[in-house]
Formats: C-alpha cells, sequence, structure tokens
C-alpha cells in the first residue's frame, strides 16, 4: 500500500495522506509526554527553522532532511502533535523562503511518512522504551531509512540517515538530562549537513555538465546523433525500472545511453553516414566506437561503471557481438538494456522525427518490435526485450 | 563518570567535526578531481578522432605551466591554464575527420586551413554552455588569435594572458613536432611581437633553448 500510496503520479496521496495526519493528531495528541516548557518547546522551534536554513541556500531538502534531528526530538520529548505542526510550519516557512512554490506531492507525501514513523515510534514507547534519545534515533532512523527504501535511492543514503539519527538521538540526550536549550548547540551539524547537501548538489550539477558536454561533442560530430542519443536515454531508463533496478541505477542507465555512442567522436563521419553497406575495414572502424566510448569516459572517476556497459553495449548473447565476444552472463544488464533501446530506435528512428540514417530506412515500431522478439535470446535478452514492450507502451500511454 | 550533557553535547561536538572534516576537505578534493577528470575526458575525445595529436597536449600543458611560473601567475592562476591547456582543442570535434587524418596540414587549401581554425570558435561556444567551465571559454577562443598589444587598436579585444600563453606553446610545441625544434624556435622569434606576445615569446626561447635562468 506504502509504494502506491508513495508513487509520484498517485492522486490517492492527495485524498487519504490528510486523513491519516487528522487521525493521527486526535489519537496522539492525547499522548504527548510534557507540556512543552522553555527547554523542549525549542525542538518544535528549531525542526521549524532548519528547512528555511535549506531553502535559504538552495538546497533540494528530499535527501538531506537538516530538520529530521529536531524532528525526532521533539516527537521523542513532546510527542506526535508537536512534530506534526513543526514538521507542517517548517514546510511552510521554506516555500514562503523559495518565494510560494511548495512542492505539494513530494511535502505531502513526506508528511506521510513522518505520520507513519511516528506511529512505530509510539508503538515503541508502549512497548516500554521511554527513553528519549532511543525513540528519537529510531523516529529518524525509520524516517529516512523508509525514505530511501522506498524511493529506491541507493546513492549516500547511509550518511544521510545516519548522521541525522545521530544528532537526534544527542539531542533526545539533552532533552533527557533536561538541557534542551543547550540543543542549539545541534543547529551546527545540521547547518554543516545543509553546506555538505549543497556541496553534493553542486558536484552533481557538474557531472551533468560534463555529461552534457560530451554529447554535445558528439553532437558535433556527428549532428544526426542528438535526437537518437535522447530518445535512448529515456526508453532505456523506463526499461531499467521496468526490469527492477533502483531508481538511481536507472539513472545512471540514462546517462549511460545519452554517452552509448560517445566513441563515434573518434569514428569517420564520411564512414558512418555511407549510404550502402560498408567494407570490413570501414566496418572495422566503426566497431571501434564501443571500446573508444569506454576509454573516453574511464578518465571520469564516478563514470567508470558505466565504460563498462558502453563498451559492451554491442556484445550479443550468443557470443555474436563485438568487441569483445561475450556471452549472456558477462553481458552487464544495463549493457543489454542500451542495446535494446538503441536497436529500437535505430530501426524506426527515422519513422517519427525523419531524422533516419543514411544506410537505413526505417520500420515501424510494430515492425521493429516483432523484429527484436524474434533475435531475443540470440541478439537480445528475453527479459530486457519483455521489459522494453512494457515500457515502450508505458511511453506512449 | 561522564555528565550526560557533556557526553551528548561531546557528541554534537564529534558529528560537527566529522561533517566539516567532509565539507571543507573531503568534498572540495572530490570536486577538484572530478572535474580533472572530466577535462581529461575531453582531451582523450580528441586524441582518439586525432591520433597525430596524441601528446601533443601534455607537452603544452607543461610548457604553459613553466611559462606561467616564469611570468608570475599564482597557483590558483597556474591551475587555470593548466585546464585551458587540456581543454584548447575540444573543439576539433567539429573538423572533418579526414582533413586532420587523410591529409597533411602543409597540403591543406586556404578553405580547409580556415576549417581547422575554427576549431578555437567552436570549443570557446562548447565551453560558454558548460557553466563550470565558462571561464575558460575565452581563453580557449582565443588561443590561436594574433597577438596584439595593449592599447595598438581601440576597439581590438586583447587576448587573456592565458591565451597568450597557449598560442606561444601550443604553436611552438606543433612545429617542433612537425618541423623540428630549430624551425619551431625561429618562427618564435620571428613572430614576437606580431603573432605573439613578445614577453612570453621570450620566455618560451629562454626555455627552449635551456638558457631560461631564475623565474
Amino acid at each position: 500500500m506504502m509504494s502506491v500510496l508513495l508513487r509520484p503520479a498517485s492522486r490517492a496521496t492527495l485524498i487519504i495522506l490528510p486523513l491519516i495526519c487528522l487521525w493521527l493528531v486526535l489519537t496522539y495528541s492525547s499522548a504527548s509526554k510534557v507540556p512543552p516548557g522553555e527547554s523542549t518547546v525549542i525542538f518544535a522551534f528549531l525542526a521549524a527553522v532548519c528547512p528555511l536554513l535549506t531553502a535559504y541556500l538552495r538546497v533540494q531538502p528530499d535527501k538531506w532532511r537538516i530538520e529530521s534531528p529536531y524532528l525526532g526530538a521533539c516527537a521523542a520529548a513532546m510527542g506526535p502533535f508537536w512534530a506534526v505542526g513543526a514538521a507542517i510550519a517548517g514546510r511552510l516557512g521554506a516555500s514562503a523562503v523559495r518565494g510560494g512554490r511548495l512542492r505539494w506531492q513530494s511535502e505531502l507525501e513526506d508528511l506521510l511518512l513522518i505520520g507513519v514513523s511516528l506511529s512505530a515510534c509510539h508503538v515503541l514507547a508502549l512497548l516500554g522504551v521511554q527513553s528519549s534519545s532511543a525513540l528519537s534515533l529510531f523516529f529518524v532512523l525509520f524516517w529516512r531509512g523508509s525514505y530511501f527504501l522506498l524511493r529506491r535511492k541507493a546513492s549516500g543514503s547511509a550518511a544521510a540517515i545516519f548522521v541525522p539519527a545521530g544528532i537526534g538521538m544527542a539531542l533526545g540526550g539533552l532533552a533527557e538530562a533536561g538541557a534542551g536549550l543547550w540543543s542549539a548547540a545541534g543547529l551546527l551539524p545540521c547547518a554543516l549537513m545543509a553546506l555538505s547537501a549543497r556541496e553534493e548538489q553542486l558536484g552533481e550539477r557538474r557531472s551533468r555538465e560534463t555529461l552534457q558536454a560530451l554529447a554535445l561533442m558528439l553532437q558535433r560530430a556527428h549532428p544526426y546523433t542528438h535526437a537518437h542519443i535522447e530518445r535512448v536515454a529515456r526508453i532505456a531508463e523506463r526499461t531499467a525500472l521496468h526490469l527492477g533496478l533502483s531508481t538511481d541505477r536507472a539513472v545512471l542507465v540514462h546517462e549511460a545511453a545519452r554517452l552509448h555512442d560517445i566513441g563515434k567522436i573518434a569514428v569517420d563521419e564520411e564512414i558512418l553516414d555511407k549510404p550502402g553497406s560498408l567494407t570490413a575495414d570501414e566496418y572495422a572502424h566503426v566497431k571501434l566506437h564501443a571500446p573508444f566510448g569506454a576509454a573516453i569516459l574511464e578518465e571520469i572517476e564516478e563514470l567508470r561503471s558505466i565504460s563498462d556497459w558502453i563498451r559492451a553495449h554491442h556484445e550479443r548473447p550468443d557470443g555474436n557481438g563485438y568487441p569483445r565476444g561475450l556471452t549472456d552472463s558477462q553481458i552487464p544488464l544495463e549493457a543489454k538494456i542500451i542495446a535494446v533501446a538503441d536497436a529500437f530506435d535505430a530501426m524506426t528512428g527515422g519513422f517519427e522525427s525523419n531524422d533516419h540514417r543514411p544506410y537505413r530506412q526505417p520500420i515501424s515500431p510494430e515492425e521493429a518490435l516483432a523484429e527484436m522478439e524474434r533475435c531475443a535470446g540470440t541478439q537480445f535478452d528475453c527479459a530486457v526485450v519483455a521489459a522494453f514492450r512494457c515500457a515502450l507502451r508505458e511511453e506512449r500511454a | 563518570m561522564v555528565e550526560p550533557v557533556v557526553f551528548w553535547l561531546s557528541l554534537l561536538g564529534a558529528f560537527s567535526a566529522g561533517l566539516a572534516y567532509y565539507r571543507f576537505v573531503v568534498f572540495p578534493a572530490h570536486l577538484d578531481s572530478r572535474l580533472e577528470g572530466a577535462i581529461r575526458a575531453f582531451g582523450r575525445a580528441v586524441e582518439l578522432r586525432f591520433p597525430n595529436h596524441a601528446g601533443l597536449t601534455e607537452m603544452v600543458v607543461r610548457l604553459a605551466r613553466r611559462v606561467g611560473t616564469r611570468i608570475g601567475l599564482g597557483p590558483k592562476r597556474l591551475r587555470e591554464l593548466e585546464q585551458a591547456a587540456r581543454l584548447r582543442d575540444i573543439g576539433l570535434c567539429a573538423i572533418p575527420y579526414r582533413l586532420v587524418n587523410r591529409r597533411q596540414w602543409n597540403e591543406w587549401s586556404p578553405s580547409e586551413a580556415a576549417t581547422y581554425d575554427c576549431h578555437a570558435e567552436v570549443g570557446g561556444a562548447i565551453l560558454e554552455t558548460i557553466p563550470s567551465l565558462s571561464r575558460h571559454s575565452e581563453t580557449v577562443r582565443c588561443h590561436h588569435a594574433p597577438f596584439v598589444p595593449p592599447g595598438s587598436a581601440p576597439f581590438s579585444r586583447v587576448p587573456p594572458v592565458e591565451a597568450r600563453i597557449l598560442k606561444a606553446c601550443a604553436e611552438f610545441v606543433w612545429h617542433s613536432r612537425y618541423l623540428g625544434h630549430e624551425a619551431a624556435i625561429h618562427h618564435l622569434e620571428q613572430g614576437a611581437g606580431t603573432l605573439y606576445d613578445p614577453h612570453i615569446a621570450r620566455e618560451v626561447l629562454r626555455l627552449a633553448r635551456g638558457t631560461e635562468g631564475p623565474a
């Protein structure tokens, strides 16, 4: 049910979420442990202030929720009513800092997760756990852990879960020791988390720019490839998701698919654009684009995993592919996905967008799918072809 | 026995220290290495397209760095100069494969030479679209532009010093490889003050002759 509710396009979330929040507030407000005093009200205040900091620094808060330690301490020391109130206040404040832009769907989904984490926390309290530090730790681990689990995001998730959880535990401990006011010291690590998140975003932006620049170089060398690689990238990512790969992995497949022909920078454009069949020498020259592409991407540390996929994107399960003649189990799944998406677009590319290749007349998507199913098991992986068919149907819907 | 407040505050301090180390030490180094990797990838792409350019970039980088040091560029500008040296030929991806790989450069017609010369402009245009590298676009665009003495023509742009260094170094390395060391020195001497910044040309000549003396 959770995965249905959290699916980005789910409209059910918008109806069910407020009801769950209302239920939570009504059920648990009586469970608030202590009336808010000066030593504990600071948790709610700072939990509401932290999102303003992320908004001010223009950090996308999805991965690093820097308010999570304070929300954890607030939930543990003051109860769920205050935690939900602080979370809502923080989001509204952040949206005001961003100029009124509130990403309703993702914010509501996140509030739903907070509600569920609070329920889990309450169950733990009913089981006899009374320590604020333990409850705070549990809350943050549950909330952030379930976020990464449901979004199937893997990259950097451990740090983004355990660091706020540890800080939350310390804040809960301070509340327990009756030194809630000292918890303002927690702002320092929270601010550092926000700054780290901003740096991470900068790094990701630079990576994207690098990929964009490489794609632009290829486009300069071979103009027709641009639309092709964009289409291949889109459908390859969708196919990866259908095959059960994580969101991060699917995004990586998208990037790899955008760069799968990068080695063509080093291929003679007159041979690539030659109408008619190629001589053996010319074909051998064209085949070099796979290892060339891998050699270019190997220079970039975070793209080394991609380089293997690029090298293998013309390998075939029956071992008749190139450059190394790998067989089924030796070919990375991601390379098989790119191979299918690439072949489909090469067969149909010009059919819709009139940028077909000079050496091949386009065929209809139905004919291309039939051809790919005929070649499943020899040229293409059977499971990938099946997932590709679903992805294509979804893309057209 | 440690007071609970002290213990929890120490834990917060430890988290702060770890995060500060990550933010101010680990991450900047990681970003730098990412950028260097990207720049190397661009260079690799050009060298794969035009194998006869293999090794030229590294020679230009080394020479430009030595010249930059001698004319007093600081460490940060030297790093920028190195990056620009590696990126300077990124526009070669737009030059026809056969023009460079199947023909000798001294057989080119004027129009073919003009096509080749476009690579600086194309490289500058590509870099302009990449925010993290756009600061190099002017240097790359001007790295084959002839020397314009400051103040000589009121409306002409004076290429940045990095571009003047790259022009002298890249063309010296190119001529050394294809015409020989002595001919390259002669070409640089002849062009100093017209094609090349005389101050920079003098430093390149000193390094080329091994008479550089103290920087």
